[in-house]
């Protein structure tokens, strides 16, 4: 079976680098999920929750804003501005950050356009991160697989 | 004779301060550099994969999508971005970056260059050679942050989008590992054409992915020219950074290894000085004998 080898890249480090069966990620026009010998793409992501698919194994992590680019040959290059595996995040520290990114929000809400886009790209970005924590401190019934499987 | 013993007792005491002072300049210049090296060995992947994927976007999309893919105006002037650092002491880093810069401005003989610096000395330089410097940063280089590099990228868009520049190049020191940099100028914009340059931070590239060209085009979402309007700005930043940190691990490396040099040889003087110092002391004794003996000798004569 074809895999697509993917490449998770921050500023900071590679996050993550495997071949995986799928990817689903958080774009600008909504949630795709991308299957071997996709087309050629370059799309913006969006801050939220990226989940990969390895022999019938989910794997999460939280991702904020950055590009996703399709490259011929089955390649897939995410350049993020940050990223976490799930196991790297921690939930209380994910919720004060949360708390702060708001009253940031509040604060800078009607004050300049660049402070409050930033401060609205931080809530954003807590809140993928909250939302991928909570999901895995209570495993629930796995979700229901959102693409038909690949096998 | 104990004129010269004290003479060159002096010279290995001023020698051994000066070993500690280059010892210490090392010490601090290793420290940093660890920091500087970790920082751009981080960046890297994510700079030459964003470099990777504008090249590919660029090729295969029309080049009048985005501002910064094509030349605006006729104006054939060239813009160069020189890194250098704000403090000498570094061995040949500044001298190599600015005779590298002299030979580029040599082959673009007859078109006019502007410069922006980063980093004082090769202000200095540039401005000995006459060259028309349009602006220049200073103490970023020691300690670079994303932030710094920021308005130094939206100096160099502005300029290109109005016209004023053909093409904007960037010369700066490669971090090849901490006893070989290598400087380097490669072209920043126009995106859409650009000359073969080499990568950054080349060694510890593998093999670069090669995009298979044809006429498969790229599919954007939600639209090209979204997606180019926020890529490309925040490409340039990022190479930009990236080129100063390259910059910042190459200066720090070329110090250490400057003071090491310093340390080395300022050990081998003292070597050779505390010889030279027996030497004569051992000299001024025998001779101390020797006139004692025969003026003894001319007593018992009498």
């Amino acid at each position: 079976m074809d895999m697509l080898s993917l490449k998770i890249v921050t500023p900071e480090k590679i996050v993550f680098e495997d071949s995986v069966a799928s990817i689903t990620v958080m774009t600008q026009n909504g949630e795709i999920t991308i299957l071997p010998h996709h087309i050629p793409l370059v799309t913006r992501m969006r801050a939220g929750e990226l989940c990969c698919k390895k022999n019938g194994e989910e794997i999460y992590l939280a991702a904020s804003t950055g590009f996703l680019e399709v490259r011929p040959g089955n390649q897939v290059i995410i350049l993020a501005d940050t990223a976490e595996r799930v196991e790297e995040l921690e939930l209380q520290k994910i919720e004060s950050a949360k708390i702060a990114a708001q009253k940031l929000l509040e604060e800078t809400q009607g004050a300049d356009d660049v402070a409050f886009a930033n401060a609205l790209a931080g809530m954003e970005r807590e809140s993928a991160r909250y939302k991928v924590a909570i999901k895995r401190r209570h495993p629930k019934t796995p979700p229901a697989p959102l693409n038909p499987k690949t096998s | 004779m104990a004129v010269q013993t004290r003479a060159i007792k002096r010279r290995i005491k001023s020698v051994t301060s000066t070993r500690k002072i280059t010892k210490a300049m090392e010490l601090v210049a290793a420290s940093k550099m660890r920091k500087a090296v970790s920082a751009v060995l981080g960046t890297r992947p994510y700079a030459t994969l964003a470099w990777d994927t504008v090249k590919s976007v660029s090729k295969v999309t029309q080049i009048d999508l985005h501002p910064l893919l094509y030349t605006h105006g006729s104006s054939n002037k060239i813009l160069l971005v020189l890194l250098s650092s704000d403090r000498g002491l570094a061995g040949g880093f500044n001298v190599n970056m600015v005779r590298k810069t002299f030979e580029r401005l040599r082959a673009w003989e007859g078109k006019e260059v502007e410069v922006i610096c980063i980093g004082r000395r090769g202000a200095h330089a540039m401005k000995k050679a006459g060259k028309n410097i349009i602006a220049s940063f200073t103490d970023i280089t020691t300690a670079p942050t994303y932030k710094d590099t920021l308005p130094i990228g939206r100096l160099i868009v502005n300029e290109f989008v109005k016209g004023s520049y053909e093409q904007v190049f960037v010369a700066y020191t490669d971090f090849v590992s901490a006893i070989a940099q290598q400087p380097t100028i490669f072209q920043l914009l126009p995106l859409g054409a650009l000359e073969e340059s080499k990568e950054l931070g080349k060694v510890s590239q593998t093999t670069p992915v090669e995009v298979i060209r044809g006429s498969r085009e790229y599919t954007f979402e939600p639209s090209p020219a979204d997606v180019l309007n926020f890529l490309l700005p925040k490409l340039i930043e990022t190479m930009l950074y990236q080129a100063v940190l390259e910059s910042a691990a190459s200066e720090h490396s070329a110090r250490m290894m400057a003071m090491r040099n310093a340390s080395e040889a300022a050990s081998d003087m003292i070597h050779d000085l505390t010889f030279t110092y027996n030497q004569a002391r051992q000299a001024g004794i025998t001779q101390e004998i020797a006139e004692i003996s025969s003026g003894k000798a001319a007593l018992e004569q009498t």
